[in-house]
């Protein structure tokens, strides 16, 4: 057994929040041949294409047991090196459709952004909904330079038999940026996790995931905001609808370190109950060495107001309709996040689908 | 005309507390009937308990729509079969814009799916007539809008769902001249273009002047205690309700 997604400071163990433990075969795991769109511009290298700017370790949202594993399966990563003053207008279209026959398939993923450097990376993870029972693993690492720029977009929408997994880590230099966009849609056990290193100062990572879980799909959450350099700042917004005998768990840290002055640092969860068989916890943490810093946590959890389902009764919106807008409000609040068009319309069609 | 309303001997409470203490109205097809009241008399209460707002509890009487005994149904059934109510504080709905919102209306009301093109041509000319900026129409609903675009905003869905019955609740009130001038003209288009029947729940008379009132009514304390013709507002306006409450 593995423990991932652990909570930077512990808390009760008999809460069960503070890790997960999953049981991972990964002796036959290999990579997924995905599909992909590369503009002008960005060099693909082969082997970890990660140049660290600091000697510091690079950690991952999942956790360090499972970042050993992954170097474990001997996998070569797909390495993405975007040079200095590069700014990449067309983003990195990634399609990964999970048709083979395999068990498990594990793809590594590495982006270094140099100085003023910028690139957006769309992924799309797809399979039939008659797919087998499988594991699918995407782990993306990144360095971003001095004034670099870097947005990972991830739709996921694979069927109920799914285990998947979404590890992110990197470190950000002085004026960097990391913006992250998770709309996940499908899967039937699901596990995500992001750790971004504020190294620099005026550092800076937003992190915007939207999710609608139904039937017994699950979700296990970590994201964490560590502000190091001073005048850093992290935004964390999670928003999902949860339905059936869905279970979430949401596990969400600022960390201020001794010397980061002037950060600041929010995170908002959303959540909309629909069904009274769900199972949703939240772990809200803002851990603090440093007094200069403004953090602030909030979160709203519950059922639809009753004012505004009267209103939405009032025009001939039905209680199920009404749950279905507003839940189609949230998938597409997220979703307005992401500037590619195209990718914007593809998850728009996936949202009527879903909701339909 | 025929009977489009049939209200008889409705009782309603909110937390064992009676509201509506026997209200008996009927409303034809196509006529504009006032309800004047002071404050708490259940004016507001009324028009809640018609469209079937659960908050309120009916202990007596019956309401009929158009023939169909509607008393106690949810409410989005019963406004499908064609009432509006207009809110007096329309409810913030953050994610939702006014055109969706409206087009998803139409669309339970039809049970059909609405194309796109002609929705928006539809709503665009409507906005036009309420002077609303068409960019309203994307933004969410009632979200950071004013009073007098919240007001706005209600007689566009008005508009645009076409009821047999409307039923206004103090759609002018914290309005200024120019904001119930723009409604008036919006109440005279439903009128015009709809020939529905209104229900107009107000403390002023700004709103009536350009329509012809058919009834008013008076309600006090839960009852009607009058009704007549458009003369009476005029009474009202220079008596006040004291001769009523006495």
């Amino acid at each position: 057994m593995m423990k991932i997604n652990n909570l930077p400071a512990r808390t009760w163990n008999h809460l069960n929040m503070n890790d997960t433990s999953v049981s991972l075969d990964l002796t036959c795991a290999g990579p997924l041949d995905y599909e992909e769109e590369l503009p002008a511009g960005v060099d693909r290298v082969t082997g970890r294409g990660i140049s660290p700017f600091s000697d510091r370790p690079l950690r991952t949202g999942l956790g360090t047991e499972f970042d050993m594993a992954m170097g474990d399966t001997g996998i070569k990563p797909s390495g993405y090196i975007v040079s200095e003053k590069n700014k990449i207008e067309m983003p990195v279209y990634q399609t990964f459709k999970y048709d083979s026959e395999d068990d498990c398939n594990v793809n590594l993923m590495d982006y270094t952004i140099g100085e003023n450097g910028c690139l957006t990376v769309i992924q799309n993870f797809v399979s039939e909904e008659t797919a087998k029972e499988k594991t699918a693993i995407v782990q993306n690492r990144y360095t971003i330079a001095k004034g670099g720029s870097l947005t990972i977009v991830q739709i996921q929408a694979l069927s109920d038999n799914f285990t998947f997994f979404s590890d992110i880590g990197g470190h950000i230099d002085n004026d960097g940026n990391f913006k992250l966009v998770q709309i996940i849609l499908g899967g039937g056990r699901n596990y995500y996790g992001s750790f971004t290193d504020l190294v620099g100062k005026s550092s800076k990572v937003d992190v915007d995931v939207a999710y609608s879980l139904n039937r017994q799909q699950t979700l296990d959450m970590n994201y964490v905001g560590n502000h190091c350099g001073k005048l850093s700042e992290s935004d964390i917004n999670v928003s999902g609808v949860m339905k059936g005998e869905a279970k979430k768990l949401f596990r969400g840290t600022i960390d201020f370190h001794c010397g980061c002055s002037g950060s600041k640092g929010a995170e908002l969860e959303n959540v909309l109950l629909i069904d009274d068989t769900i199972v949703n916890q939240t772990i809200p943490l803002i851990l603090c060495d440093e007094e200069d810093v403004e953090g602030a946590h909030g979160a709203t959890i519950g059922r639809l107001d009753d004012n505004i389902l009267l209103y939405l009764n009032s025009r001939g919106i039905e209680k199920s309709e009404a749950y279905a807008l507003m839940e189609r409000a949230k998938l597409d609040a997220v979703a307005g996040q992401i500037k590619d068009k195209r990718t914007r319309d593809y998850v728009a069609a996936k949202i009527d689908e879903m909701t339909a | 005309m025929a009977d489009l309303l049939r209200i008889s001997g409705l009782k309603a409470s909110v937390e064992d507390k009676e509201i509506l203490k026997g209200v008996d109205l009927t409303v034809n097809d196509g006529e504009v009937h006032v309800i004047m009241g002071p404050n708490g008399a259940g004016k507001s209460t009324l028009g809640s308990v018609i469209i079937g707002d659960p908050r309120y509890e009916i202990t007596g009487g019956s309401v009929f729509f158009d023939g169909e005994d509607i008393t106690g149904e949810d409410t989005d059934k019963i406004v499908k079969k064609g009432i509006f109510l207009t809110f007096q504080n329309p409810i913030e709905v953050p994610g939702i814009t006014l055109a969706n919102f409206i087009k998803t209306a139409l669309e339970a009301q039809t049970g059909e799916r609405i194309k796109m093109w002609d929705f928006k041509k539809k709503l665009e000319a409507t906005m036009k007539v309420l002077q609303m900026n068409p960019e309203y129409a994307d933004r969410d609903l009632n979200v950071g809008f004013s009073g007098g675009e919240k007001k706005k905003a209600e007689i566009l869905q008005m508009l645009m769902l076409k009821p047999k019955l409307a039923i206004l609740d103090e759609t002018d009130s914290g309005l200024d001249v120019d904001a119930v001038h723009v409604v008036s003209k919006g109440v005279e288009e439903y009128k015009k273009n709809v020939g529905g029947a209104l229900i107009i729940i107000t403390h002023s008379t700004r709103i009536l002047e350009s329509l012809k009132v058919d009834k008013t009514h008076v309600l006090i304390d839960g009852k009607i205690v009058t009704d007549g013709d458009a003369a009476l507002i005029d009474t009202i306006n220079e008596e006040g309700f004291e001769r009523y409450t006495a």
